[in-house]
């Protein structure tokens, strides 16, 4: 399949970083940029944005500062995806290197168990996921990381079946080499490439999926989170739409952010498998 | 081997995962904190702790884990999914309540993405990195990269709230005759929002889909030789190439209208569609988790059922599958 055509230049991997780092900056200043408790009421009610200096973005219904809840939210989508795609990518790779390695039963078992995971409606299993664990911005890291993993797995058995019969592997092993110091330091750092790449785009997916969950209310309830921005904002869509429309935004630009990270990571890393 | 044999061994082969799904979903129904007498007691304010006992043994709670999960077998057996008490019915009546509203918005929104995907994929597959190509390339990134409930709710302003086309959101006119064509037209026009953020996203794939097997089919001999034969572009693009190219569309577009419910969530949500969609959303609402659970457990096993249906139409498609395995 070819999952990128177009938007794969040259430069897309440094646009790609470019983008991804200004967004784990604001996350990061958000603090320093918009001092003080993002859901505090500070200002005056449903202000447009650009109309006041010192609330830039606005303000929301009940008056609290559209920026800093924006910002403060940044913090929030980022901590999701790259908790659940570390979630995802712990267990996929982990159980992707053992089947490749080691083939037979556990390879067998493995396979089975993806086919198992990715028949389930993957969005009602994550709201069922943080709807028993009680929402939290743990449980939803979780529930995302759950539902994710087996893309990653299927490609690292993939990759790691190719490499574990290479000399180098051979060498490793006619030295007597132990199964896991061959496979932690000869054959996942040579198959790891496009499981890189693969991981930005769970982190862009864990991103929408974090939203659509805030926005259903299955979010952490005591932090400001874009989906949920936008689900407040849903009764005030013939006056203040604004307010659904920038967090919407916001969940838009990280998530091109990342794919752009993604795409430019596998062009990098993995030059022949662009038609992949 | 006949179609039917075949549908039976593909049915047999997917019964593990079957039971594998009850016993994950019966899990997860006992990892709920609190059981159903909690609830209820919650719910009628006053309960004496012997009550409570009493009512744990009336509704086997009391028993092993074993013995439950037989209960809870048995009682699926029967088409009994349990009961709801948020809305004081069984859970199956509600599903059943609701399931027309669903399955029209998601038949709609896969026919409606299927037509432009495919459409879109095949002229972009035409000619690779021309303009056409790259439009559609960069509008299906841009899809991707957007919540479907924002595009949603962006609809929703424009349309309904600015240029005033379309209804905001339900099912239909409140108040407006409940039968007849005016009827009929009313849900059409309440459905075309819904259906168009549902499936927006999937044309997208469909499209990428298309593409990528019409640039595989348009390098095979046998188109080669239909171009030297001297038949019209149109027609092999049509009879050669399409054809041969729609088989990895057919898959994805079953598989996903089993695993649509998803989608439909956040999409009957947003528009306040009476379906199961929104059945989910109330029932994480209202943090009941039984009915959550049913649901997820029907779809589960809806997503099997389209397997065996796609498997079927594969073979029933391509000529060179044979049925026997």
């Amino acid at each position: 399949m070819s999952a990128r055509f177009s938007f794969s230049t040259p430069s897309t991997l440094r646009l790609g970083v470019l983008c991804v780092a200004l967004l784990a900056l604001l996350a990061a200043a958000a603090g320093l940029l918009r001092p003080g408790d993002p859901m505090a009421m500070v200002g005056p009610r449903g202000l447009w944005p650009l109309t006041d200096g010192a609330f830039p973005l606005g303000t929301d219904q009940l008056g609290r500062d559209v920026a800093a809840q924006l910002l403060f939210g940044a913090r929030v989508s980022l901590a999701v995806g790259v908790g659940a795609a570390a979630v995802a990518t712990l267990i996929g790779v982990g159980l992707g290197a053992v089947a490749g390695y080691f083939g037979g039963v556990a390879d067998h078992l493995l396979s089975r168990l993806c086919d198992y995971v990715q028949t389930l409606p993957s969005f009602l299993l994550s709201m069922v996921l943080v709807a028993v664990l009680a929402p939290s911005i743990g449980s939803v890291m979780l529930a995302i990381g759950l539902t994710s993993w087996p893309e990653i797995a299927r490609l690292t058995r993939a990759e790691v079946l190719r490499i574990r019969n290479a000399d180098w592997v051979l060498a490793a092993r006619t030295m007597g080499l132990g199964h896991g110091h061959i496979l932690l330091n000869h054959v996942l750092p040579n198959g790891i490439a496009p499981v890189v790449a693969m991981i930005a785009a769970v982190v862009a997916h864990a991103v929408l999926v974090e939203a659509a969950l805030a926005f259903l209310g299955l979010g952490d309830p005591n932090l400001v989170s874009w989906g949920a921005m936008i689900g407040n904002a849903r009764p005030l869509l013939r006056t203040l739409w604004y307010l659904m429309a920038l967090p919407g935004l916001a969940i838009f630009a990280t998530v091109m952010a990342f794919t752009l990270l993604g795409n430019g990571l596998s062009e990098r890393l993995d030059p022949r498998g662009a038609a992949r | 081997m006949t179609l039917f044999a075949f549908m039976l061994r593909r049915t047999l082969a997917a019964a593990p995962m079957v039971v594998l799904m009850i016993v994950v979903n019966f899990l997860l129904l006992k990892a709920v904190p609190g059981d159903l007498v909690d609830v209820m007691a919650g719910e009628s304010g006053i309960a004496t702790v012997e009550q409570m006992a009493d009512l744990r043994a009336r509704f086997g709670l009391d028993r092993s884990a074993l013995d439950q999960f037989q209960a809870y077998l048995s009682q699926l057996l029967r088409f009994d999914l349990g009961f709801s008490f948020r809305y004081s019915r069984p859970i199956a009546d509600l599903v059943l309540e609701r399931l027309p509203a669903t399955a029209l918005l998601v038949t709609v929104a896969v026919l409606a993405a299927v037509a432009v995907g495919v459409a879109a994929g095949v002229l972009a597959g035409r000619r690779p990195g021309g303009r056409f190509d790259r439009t559609v390339s960069v509008l299906s990134s841009l899809i991707f990269a957007m919540p479907s409930f924002w595009i949603g709710l962006v609809g929703i302003v424009l349309f309904a709230v600015h240029l005033r086309w379309l209804p905001i959101g339900g099912y239909a006119t409140v108040g407006a005759p409940g039968a007849g064509w005016p009827h009929a037209v009313d849900v059409a026009a309440h459905l075309v929002l819904p259906a168009a953020t549902l499936g927006l996203g999937y044309a997208a794939l469909y499209a990428r889909v298309t593409r990528a097997a019409v640039i595989e089919t348009s390098r095979l001999d046998f188109v080669r030789t239909a171009r030297a034969k001297g038949i019209s572009e149109t027609r092999v693009t049509l009879r050669h190439i399409l054809r041969n190219a729609l088989l990895p569309v057919v898959t994805l577009s079953g598989l996903k209208l089993g695993s649509m419910l998803g989608g439909a969530v956040v999409v009957e949500t947003v528009f306040s569609w009476p379906g199961l969609g929104r059945l989910a959303f109330e029932a994480v609402a209202d943090r009941d988790v039984n009915l959550l659970l049913s649901l997820f457990l029907c779809n589960s096993l809806l997503v099997i059922v389209m397997g065996i249906l796609v498997d079927v139409s594969y073979a029933a498609l391509d000529l060179r599958i044979e049925v026997t395995s």
